[in-house]
């Protein structure tokens, strides 16, 4: 295989990627006005989420260099609150030169992050919110405790999608209705499950890290129940012994389609 | 289908994309969804990765000596005698490999149902894998021929030494969940081959490919195949 700092694209053509032409060809978005979900998840070869619990002992260079692109395409970076106290999110979610890619293609200069929460389980003080360069968007429900709403409303917009639970299709209009069209979620896995039980995923990035994981793993979907939720796969890539997928919903709008 | 890997890209059959294998090899052979579980939501696996998985299990099993498959999985009803495709059987004669591989149950307990089709309609002869401590329990007159591996466990290792030495060196797992995990937790595993589905099959049906293995093998990307939306990845293991 090739080496790995190198992705080639093998569904077309194959040649290696700067991350312009990553950005450009690979991982299209829309324009603005036009609503993309995007997931983005690394699994093992088993399909397991994790090692060790977290997605850290995954992920690679690779994955981290196309996390990147996403992140910088994106309106904002959805994440349930298991994910960001799991894995310790903490700004700025783009490097130097993602920030000016995205200052040169007329975005604002961050992302905004947006948090689902129905427990409001968060802390006001840690680095997600309090160093925040953009104020957080915090999506939760009308029966969320009352103190840590006010806490967290300090630090971040929190916004009512849904009555006792949080609505994923509510949320997701709450952020376009903000003018957060294009959306990066990184999980966790319940958030995933939440949001194909609705069928909202337009598009899947899945980077197969090659190792299997094994026994206790989760899986990228976990919680609610779903239908099964029909794909089509829209690009390989493979980097070294690490593939990167995209897939597509099938038969659907044509949302993310590209 | 379409072979990304090795490159450059070109159409392959998958008969002759699997055909060659050293002499003595073990694959394991599953499909899994996107999000990694390998039964659908009603519990199968056959109906996850169309009908391109399914020209796949086929040549994996025209191009092997034999076919080994866990209990739970016969049990499951839906294993059936193997058959050869039509157009495989030439080819597969063309390989020196005049007759059908044979199932090979894998049985610690021997609770078989031994009636079933698997036993009684197989074109070669099944055999059942199992351990000293069961076989007081072989049934009289059963339609298989037993191959005793291990005293109160089935010893994995010790069976696919013994089947090699019959001459079935190229071997196919199957799975389940369980012996596929108990092949690679033996390191008996040469390559593993794994169509992923383009399904999410969502939380409430996940079933490990290898629930119970204790041990993260790195992998080895040795072979990329899609057709439609299945990918067909092959991993040396270790």
């Amino acid at each position: 295989m090739s080496q790995p700092s190198t992705i080639t694209r093998l569904l077309d053509q194959t040649w290696p990627l700067d991350d312009d032409a990553l950005a450009e060809h690979c991982y299209p978005v829309p324009e603005a006005g036009t609503p993309l979900l995007r997931v983005n998840f690394v699994a093992s070869a088993d399909g397991a989420v994790e090692v060790g619990g977290t997605s850290a002992g995954l992920s690679s260079p690779m994955d981290q260099r196309v996390m990147g692109i996403l992140r910088r395409q994106c309106d904002a970076v959805l994440l349930g609150a298991g994910t960001v106290r799991a894995e310790g999110y903490a700004p700025p979610l783009l490097d130097e030169p993602g920030r000016r890619w995205r200052q040169r293609h007329g975005r604002p200069e961050h992302p905004t992050l947006a948090v689902v929460s129905g427990s409001l389980d968060l802390d006001p003080a840690g680095p997600a919110f309090a160093d925040s360069p953009v104020r957080p968007v915090i999506l939760t429900h009308a029966a969320a405790p009352a103190a840590r709403r006010c806490a967290l409303e300090r630090v971040a917009e929190v916004v009512t999608a849904g009555q006792s639970t949080v609505d994923p299709a509510v949320a997701l209009r709450v952020l376009h209705a903000r003018g957060l069209w294009r959306v990066l979620s990184e999980g966790g896995p319940h958030l995933l499950g939440s949001l194909t039980a609705a069928d909202l995923v337009d598009e899947l990035c899945l980077t197969v890290s090659p190792l299997l994981a094994g026994a206790g793993a989760g899986r990228i979907t976990a919680g609610a129940t779903s239908p099964p939720r029909p794909l089509v796969l829209r690009q390989v890539l493979a980097a070294g012994d690490h593939l990167l997928l995209r897939y597509g919903r099938a038969g659907g709008t044509g949302r993310g389609a590209g | 289908m379409r072979r990304l890997l090795p490159g450059p890209p070109v159409e392959v059959d998958p008969f002759d994309a699997y055909r060659d294998q050293p002499d003595r090899w073990l694959r394991i052979g599953m499909v899994l969804s996107a999000d990694g579980s390998v039964t659908d939501r009603q519990g199968w696996t056959d109906g996850l990765g169309g009908e391109a998985d399914r020209q796949v299990f086929r040549a994996l099993r025209a191009v092997c000596d034999g076919i080994l498959i866990g209990a739970a999985t016969i049990r499951s009803g839906r294993v059936g005698p193997h058959r050869l495709a039509p157009g495989l059987r030439e080819r597969r004669t063309a390989l020196g490999k005049p007759d059908p591989a044979p199932m090979i149950v894998v049985s610690r307990s021997l609770r078989l149902d031994w009636s079933h089709r698997l036993f009684t309609e197989a074109a070669t002869p099944t055999v059942v894998v199992t351990c000293a401590a069961a076989m007081p329990g072989w049934p009289a007159g059963a339609a298989a021929r037993p191959l005793v591996a291990g005293a109160a466990e089935v010893d994995l290792v010790e069976a696919v030494g013994r089947l090699r030495a019959e001459g079935l060196g190229q071997l196919l797992c199957e799975g389940g969940p369980a012996l596929a995990t108990g092949v690679l937790a033996a390191g008996l595993a040469d390559e593993l081959c794994l169509t992923v589905a383009p399904t999410l099959v969502g939380a409430s049906h996940h079933t490990r490919p290898f629930g119970d293995l204790d041990r993260r093998p790195d992998l080895t990307l040795t072979g990329l195949y899609q057709d439609g939306g299945a990918l067909m990845v092959r991993y040396r293991p270790g």
